[in-house]
């Protein structure tokens, strides 16, 4: 706490500097990572009360889904968490040109994250008709079996948010790297790099809870 | 403490404020918190009129028993719509957002918020949000309701998919400016300014802003659900696709009620502050008054249920969430208590802030008592969704938290733009909104006791005495809401000079000139005293 | 002392006293903590008013802790004594000792239907004058006996209603897809109003019923009426119709009786039909041409249908029944799949007795 620097000056007419130092950052950040929390924790109650009234339903909707895809995705996540740790490593003790090339890695682990589910995994379910309204969908409601029909919207929603996230997340890190790259961050100010990394290392948690209840569902 | 400088009559300030800057875009692209939070009052109390007028509306039409000039359909959006915009764009964000970002950095003796830009763009969101409530009127005005019940709400389609949106973009902006203020309070304190210095203002909107945090989230992904629900058929809350109705009830109120406690935390701040300084007193049992702020957000978020006790929990959910909630009125009852005390042996004024909050602790404790008619499951059958539930929040929430709105008007207006406003007519002001609110809703009260629904367009015969005395209080109302508001424009308008500290307060705000200068302070404060140390001698 | 506030509505139902007890006591502990701080407020507010040029301070006080604890106490008993009054309300209000007859009721936009174990059946529907409403306006819903214990299940065709008879402190949700309950034993003979009280859309307001309690040997005379008698030509009746008839001397009612079976049976078959229609068909489909849910019935018979997905086909008995047993077999173009499968809810000869009726709509 220690850290907020308050200068105290009268600089006449410019908009005050205020400083809350790396520490206010990354408390601003870990707060705005509980309202992440807390906005897939709703998600996470829908999944909760449907997956208990329609069990079985939910453990049958698992054959649809593509294990391995997912399992791929999972290590491309966890790799690109890997680099953003290294790349905040590296800012913070001046390897500027290692981190530029760490944080170009996690730009293209989320954005190959992307590429498969928009290539392979997602167009594969609407082909199908799995999407809510789609063909197969309707199928599951009128045979009953609304809780596969459930699945499929919970699905969706939860792998679309993440996704939304990691869309959000590839953003940021890209401009990151563009300043990286203009040697903007260093060992003296590196604390947008690294509230940028705990972002990231919640989007990452986050699909690690996706993983298994969409995917390793039994 | 600082020596505030002390400006004779015609002389130029010899410092620059924070409305010297002209011009559409410094207002648009400012960073400076006390610019923010008047953008954020001036569309507040645009949306304060539309959302009133709306209610005058549909109260002109309950007057008489039987159709007088609006369809079911133009009633159920006008009650909707001034239950939606009232709730989202006025009575959460007008204190907080408003008076909280012009006054919570100077009270802590900071510059400004923790992150400005971020401050900016809560501003922005807000103003989205409104926009995009509005637009949604293009769409079919909806008709919901303000709680969007499923599964009435999960196929209209567009409109309802745009004010979910628009919602959920005006909780953004409050999650930002609750996670602005908290790290404001923590790392931007001024020397001295320990967390016992600290106005209990700030302390109701520290926890404010946890509940900010923690509920808003919710809120927002239950609302893109009924959005999806809307446009996608997702089939959540739609028991054809296997979805749950109750299941969104849970999620709406698991925000909801904690959001009421957003919107009376922050007048209780300003309770505490206006009772002591107009009381010249010490405020009565501080740390008592802290901590019961924390303990109604924290409590306020284990007992959403008692809004659904006849919606088909569980008896025991039932029984549980009545039992907590009996715990919520404990820390609320402390404080009246203690702004009771703060009056004992005090100097106390008349004046129209002081007015105002005589005004409200009469009428949030009926609110607060009423409540606990409700919180009983046993009456909660009968009252749930009748006017004395209706009654009940009107007393809470206008009569408390608008009462309050007012009291931080009149408090502050000297302080925020250096004038004085007219003493007289701002009471004239307040009788007309005191005796108009009772008389709008005591009668709902009994109405409600007897049986009346709520959202109705008509009713039988037998409750039409209530609902004429409520609509002439209503009109009462909306005439003391206009002289009131006359008053303030004309205090910004055309006010005599205020001096710096007219009340005589102790906290930083007083400290320094009015209006403020742009860095808040014209040197930097170090706080020596608590901010209510009033009739303090030397030796104590 | 329970009757010094006219505030609460009349008390119509066993547990309506319970109920008002807990709403007393809330009300004078609430009058006693009201008086007690406005009264103080209201001292202080006059002593230690400051006079005009008064520029001191108050007294210098800042807190007191053995104060804090005890009025941190002392309200805490007074709202759990509270809790647990309204506890034992609660569970009379939730447990029946023992029910004596079960009704299921089914909320719609914007009406009601009970559907008695009997196969007897009411239905309600929407107000929709804008003129004044009475209760004379109210249409009876159920007849129950006075004095005994009535259960009644709760569900709804499409949105959230509520089931409000104030007069009996009773109040359920009706939830689609779900069933809940709800109990209440009139205490009087009488009408008493019913009332939707969850918000269901536009006439939320105008779909009030009337919950009729029976004396005894009403009750019994009520119970020896026929079903199909009763759905199709006392159902619709007042109240007060229905009353009257349930009074008549012993003879006449027998005859009556008698008389409204035959009647019934002598009735053509699309007669029967239009009663089914409006149990069953009208809240989605019109007879008089206009677009509802569903298509219309008018001129329905012997048209060209054209489907989704392009294709036509000729409106015919065949086609009907199809529709009614499993309607997304083919789907009307323009409209959603929202029709009800009735396969196992309506016998052949009712099925037949719908066709007819449509057919006579030209
Ligand atoms: C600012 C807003 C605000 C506030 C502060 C409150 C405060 C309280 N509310 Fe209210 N409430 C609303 C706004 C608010 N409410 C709204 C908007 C709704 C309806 C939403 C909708 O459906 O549209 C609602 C609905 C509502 C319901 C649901 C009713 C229903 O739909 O059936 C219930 C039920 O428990 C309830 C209870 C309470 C309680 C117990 C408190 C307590 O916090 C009150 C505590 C205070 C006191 C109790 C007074 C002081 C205490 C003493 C002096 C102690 C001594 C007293 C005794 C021992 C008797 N409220
Ligand atoms: C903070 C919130 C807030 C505020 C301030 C108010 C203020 C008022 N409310 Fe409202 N009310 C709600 C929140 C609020 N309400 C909510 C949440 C609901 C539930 C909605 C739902 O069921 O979904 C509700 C419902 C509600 C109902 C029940 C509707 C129903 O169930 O059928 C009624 C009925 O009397 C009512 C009346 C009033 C009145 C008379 C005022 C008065 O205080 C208003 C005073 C008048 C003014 C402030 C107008 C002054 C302005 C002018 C005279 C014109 C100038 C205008 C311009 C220049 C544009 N309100
Ligand atoms: C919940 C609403 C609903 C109810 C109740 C309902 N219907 Fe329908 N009905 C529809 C809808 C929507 C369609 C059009 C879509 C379709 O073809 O399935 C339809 C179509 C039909 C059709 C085909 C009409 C045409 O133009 O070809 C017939 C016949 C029909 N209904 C008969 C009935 C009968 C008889 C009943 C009562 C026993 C009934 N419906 C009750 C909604 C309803
Ligand atoms: Cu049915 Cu309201
Ligand atoms: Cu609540």
């Amino acid at each position: 706490m220690e850290k907020a620097v308050l200068e105290r000056e009268t600089h006449g007419g410019h908009h005050p500097h205020v400083d809350v130092g790396v520490d206010g950052m990354k408390f601003g950040m870990w707060l705005f990572l509980i309202t992440e929390l807390l906005l897939f924790g709703g998600l996470f109650t829908v999944y909760a009360a449907f997956h208990s009234l329609y069990l079985a339903d939910f453990k049958a909707a698992h054959h649809y889904i593509n294990v391995n895809i997912g399992f791929v995705n999972t290590l491309v996540l966890i790799t690109s968490s890997f680099f953003m740790a290294m790349a905040v490593w590296a800012t913070q003790t001046d390897r500027k040109r290692l981190a530029s090339i760490f944080l170009g890695l996690v730009v293209l682990l989320g954005l190959a994250f992307l590429f498969v589910k928009f290539t392979f995994e997602w167009p594969e379910k609407f082909a199908h008709g799995l999407h809510p309204g789609g063909k197969e969908f309707m199928h599951f409601v009128q045979e009953g079996h609304v809780g596969k029909a459930l699945f499929f919207s919970l699905y969706f929603t939860m792998t679309g948010l993440h996704a939304l996230h990691v869309i959000v997340g590839v953003g940021i890190l890209a401009v990151m790297l563009f300043f990286a790259l203009k040697g903007r961050y260093s060992s003296r100010n590196y604390g947008p790099v690294e509230v940028a990394g705990l972002y990231w290392h919640l989007v990452d948690v986050i699909w690690i809870y996706l993983f298994p209840l969409f995917y390793l569902i039994k | 403490m600082i020596e505030a400088t002390k400006v004779e009559k015609g002389e130029a300030r010899p410092y620059e404020t924070y409305l010297d800057k002209k011009g559409l875009m410094s207002w648009l692209f400012t960073l400076d918190h006390k610019r923010i939070g008047l953008m954020y009052l001036t569309i507040s109390m645009i949306f304060f009129l539309v959302g009133g007028l709306f209610a005058l509306i549909f109260r002109t039409e309950l007057m008489f028993p039987g159709k007088q000039f609006l369809s079911p359909y133009a009633h159920n959006v006008l009650f909707t719509l001034h239950g939606a915009l009232l709730i989202f764009m006025v009575i959460i964000p007008m204190i907080p957002a408003g008076f909280g970002n012009f006054f919570l950095p100077i009270m802590v003796g900071a510059k400004d918020v923790a992150f400005p830009r971020l401050n900016l763009m809560s501003v922005w969101l807000f103003a989205i949000g409104g926009i995009l409530l509005l637009l949604s009127l293009l769409f079919g005005p909806i008709d919901t309701g303000w709680t969007f019940y499923t599964p009435y709400s999960a196929s209209k389609g567009l409109n309802v998919f745009i004010v979910s949106l628009a919602v959920f973009i005006l909780g953004m902006s409050s999650i930002l400016t609750g996670l602005n203020f908290i790290v404001t309070t923590h790392k931007l304190r001024a020397k001295g300014m320990t967390w016992g210095r600290l106005p209990l203002f700030v302390w109701a909107l520290y926890a404010t802003s946890i509940v900010q945090l923690i509920a808003t989230p919710v809120l927002g992904i239950t609302l893109l659900l009924l959005g999806l629900e809307n446009i996608l058929k997702i089939g959540f809350f739609d028991p054809r696709l296997g979805g749950d109705p109750v299941l969104f009830q849970h999620l709406f109120w698991f925000y909801s009620h904690p959001a009421v406690y957003l919107m009376i935390l922050p007048a209780f701040g300003v309770v505490s502050e206006v009772v002591s300084i107009h009381s010249r007193k010490h405020i009565f049992g501080y740390w008592f008054i802290a901590a019961s702020s924390l303990a109604i957000a924290l409590i306020g978020f284990i007992v959403w249920g008692h809004h659904m006790f006849t919606a088909g929990m569980s008896p025991t959910a039932d029984i549980l969430f009545s039992f907590l909630t009996f715990f919520v009125a404990v820390p609320t009852a402390v404080k009246i208590f203690n702004w009771v005390a703060t009056m004992y042996k005090g100097k106390i004024r008349f004046t129209a802030p002081m007015l105002y909050i005589f005004a409200f602790l009469f009428i949030f404790l009926v609110g607060g008592l009423t409540g606990l008619f409700l919180a009983s499951v046993g009456t909660d059958i009968h009252l749930h969704d009748t006017y004395f539930v209706v009654a009940h929040f009107h007393f809470t929430m206008v009569g408390a938290a608008v009462f309050a709105i007012f009291a931080a008007f009149f408090h502050w207006l000297p302080k925020m733009f250096g004038k004085m406003y007219n003493e007289k007519w701002a009471k004239i002001g307040w009788f007309l909104n005191f005796v108009g609110f009772n008389l709008t809703f005591i009668p709902q009260f009994i109405m409600g006791s007897m049986g009346m629904p709520r959202r109705y367009w008509d009713y039988p015969v037998e409750f039409w005495p209530y609902h004429f005395v409520s609509t002439i209080g209503a009109f009462m109302i909306a005439t003391g809401v206009l002289i009131s508001v006359g008053v303030i424009l004309h205090a910004i308008l055309k006010g005599k000079k205020a001096p710096d500290n007219p009340w005589g307060g102790m906290s930083l705000e007083w400290q320094t000139p009015s209006p403020p200068p742009t860095e808040n302070f014209l040197k930097e404060p170090v706080v020596t005293h608590g901010p209510y140390d009033f009739g303090k001698k030397e030796g104590h | 002392m329970l009757n010094l506030l006219a505030l609460l509505p009349e008390r119509a139902s066993k547990y309506a006293i319970d109920v008002d007890t807990v709403f007393l006591v809330v009300f004078w502990l609430s009058v006693i903590a009201f008086v007690l701080v406005v009264g103080v407020m209201l001292i202080f507010m006059f002593k230690y008013r400051a006079r005009d040029n008064d520029e001191r301070d108050g007294a210098y006080i800042t807190h007191n802790n053995l104060v804090e604890i005890t009025w941190t106490i002392v309200p805490a008993i007074g709202l759990f004594a509270i809790f647990f009054l309204s506890l034992e309300t609660y569970r009379k209000i939730k447990y029946p000792e023992r029910v004596s007859l079960k009704v299921n009721v089914t909320a719609r936009q914007w009406g009601w239907k009970a559907e008695y174990p009997d196969g007897k059946k009411l239905i309600t529907g929407t107000i929709k004058e804008s003129g004044r409403v009475t209760t004379d306006d109210f249409q009876p819903i159920l007849y129950v006996p006075a004095g005994e214990p009535v259960e009644v299940i709760l569900t709804s065709q499409d949105v959230l209603h509520s089931f409000y008879v104030p007069d009996f402190r009773a109040k359920y949700d009706a939830i689609p897809g779900r069933y809940t309950k709800l109990w209440f034993q009139a205490t009087e003979p009488g009408k008493y109003e019913l009332f939707c009280a969850e918000y269901c859309g536009m006439w939320h307001s105008r779909m009030p019923a009337l919950v009729v309690a029976l004396k005894p040997k009403e009750w019994e005379r009520f119970q020896k009426l026929d079903a199909s008698t009763f759905n199709n030509s006392l159902a619709s009746l007042t109240a007060d119709s229905l009353l009257a008839i349930l009074n008549l001397p012993e003879k006449e009612f027998a005859k009556f009786v008698g008389k409204q079976k035959e009647a019934m049976a002598s009735l053509p078959l699309h007669k029967r039909g239009e009663m089914l229609y409006k149990n069953l068909c009208a809240s989605c489909h019109t007879t008089d041409g206009s677009k509802s849910v569903g298509p219309t019935f008018k001129g329905l018979y012997g048209k060209m249908e054209k489907l989704k997905g392009g294709s036509t086909v000729k409106v015919d008995e065949n086609y009907i029944r199809e529709s009614i047993l499993d309607p997304t077999a083919k789907i009307v173009a323009g409209y959603p799949p929202a029709m009800p499968p009735f396969q196992g809810q309506l016998s052949e000869e009712e099925i037949q007795a719908l066709i007819e009726f449509i057919k006579t709509l030209k």
